[in-house]
């Protein structure tokens, strides 16, 4: 039986921080791509974007956000409207060694569509900077996603950041 | 290696459709995954979700989303349906919607079955969403996926749901 849920690639920073990972030549053998990402940046804040781009496309992205943030438990979160794609990893201000989580979900990524991005990402930091949010993103443009990019969008990501992208399979 | 994540069945709609429907679902895994990528016929209207065909009111859920302005929540109790998405943009053409929906432990028939769902429009919102389905303890074997006020999945929409767990 063919694998539905399977690694594709991986990536580790290893040696220096990185500007960017990219997957390229990515198959076209499955029906949604999942991109599971463990990273922290350089930035001297308490988070920063990781954000992803298709085929080395610039352009084309839009998103709405629900983002909670580090103040106190039951403080108000906030939405807003963003024109990239991006999940968020730790910056340089929280507590060394933390490392946030991001989730990209990409259904049908080989269709003529337009292409829905579902991200969920996390930072706790024992701390009050720590974050999650949700994100709906939307890539306009009816190319099949062949390559991606995440790259912070305010610094580096650093050394021991993880990046796997699975491929699912729907039959 | 036994599958642990494997599709069990997917729907590809050739042609605007109320209700996508998902029988005998085998009771083999421990966890159920349902993937929806989807337009709509019409706006503000929502994805409902009902189990073993249920249509009494013994559903209840509570919603959590942001529309890029400003957050929001709400939910329903003791009603007909869950709903699994918000209220989306719908033109019946535009395929901008994503829905991921984790229904855990489906098989077991000691307890009330919960979900979590992740949904989003990328042109009017981003939710997550937590139901309950009372009707009964019974074992998962039928998720119907319906709209609100009679409005139609848009042709080309899929649907897939996975099993999770170590399989047969």
């Amino acid at each position: 039986m063919p694998a539905t849920y399977k690694k594709i690639a991986s990536a580790t920073v290893t040696g220096s921080n990185t500007a960017s990972i990219e997957f390229t030549s990515i198959s076209a053998d499955y029906t949604d791509l999942k991109l599971v990402v463990s990273g922290r940046g350089t930035r001297s804040f308490e988070v920063d974007d990781l954000v992803i781009q298709f085929n080395s496309s610039t352009t084309g992205y839009s998103g709405r956000r629900l983002l909670g943030g580090g103040g106190a438990p039951g403080s108000s979160p906030s939405s807003d409207t963003l024109t990239d794609i991006r999940g968020a990893v730790p910056g340089a201000s929280c507590t060394a060694d933390v490392f946030g989580s991001t989730e990209f979900y990409i259904p049908n990524y080989t269709s003529s569509n337009n292409k829905s991005v579902s991200v969920d990402a996390v930072g706790e930091n024992n701390a009050v900077a720590s974050y999650n949010w949700f994100v709906a993103g939307l890539w306009s443009n009816s190319a099949a996603i062949t390559s991606i990019k995440l790259f912070a969008n305010n610094g580096n990501i650093v050394v021991n950041s993880t990046a796997t992208l699975y491929g699912i399979k729907r039959y | 290696m036994p599958a642990s994540f494997e599709p069990i069945a997917s729907v590809t709609l050739s042609a605007a459709t109320a209700t996508v429907t998902f029988t005998s679902i085998p009771q083999t895994f421990t966890d159920l995954c349902l993937v929806c990528n989807y337009g709509t016929s019409s706006s503000g209207r929502t994805g409902t979700m009902r189990f073993n065909g249920d249509t009494g009111n013994n559903y209840s859920w509570r919603a959590f989303s942001g529309n890029g302005t400003s957050p929001g929540s709400g939910g329903g109790s003791n009603v007909s349906w869950f709903y699994f998405t918000g209220q989306v943009t719908g033109d019946g053409t535009t395929l901008d919607n994503v829905s991921i929906t984790h229904i855990m432990n489906y098989s077991n028939t000691t307890t009330n079955k919960s979900m979590l769902s992740r949904s989003n429009d990328p042109a009017r919102y981003t939710e997550a969403t937590v139901g309950l389905w009372r009707g009964s303890n019974a074992a998962i074997n039928r998720i119907d996926l319906g709209r609100d006020n009679a409005t139609n999945w848009a042709s080309g929409s899929t649907f897939t749901l996975y099993g999770i767990g170590t399989g047969a």
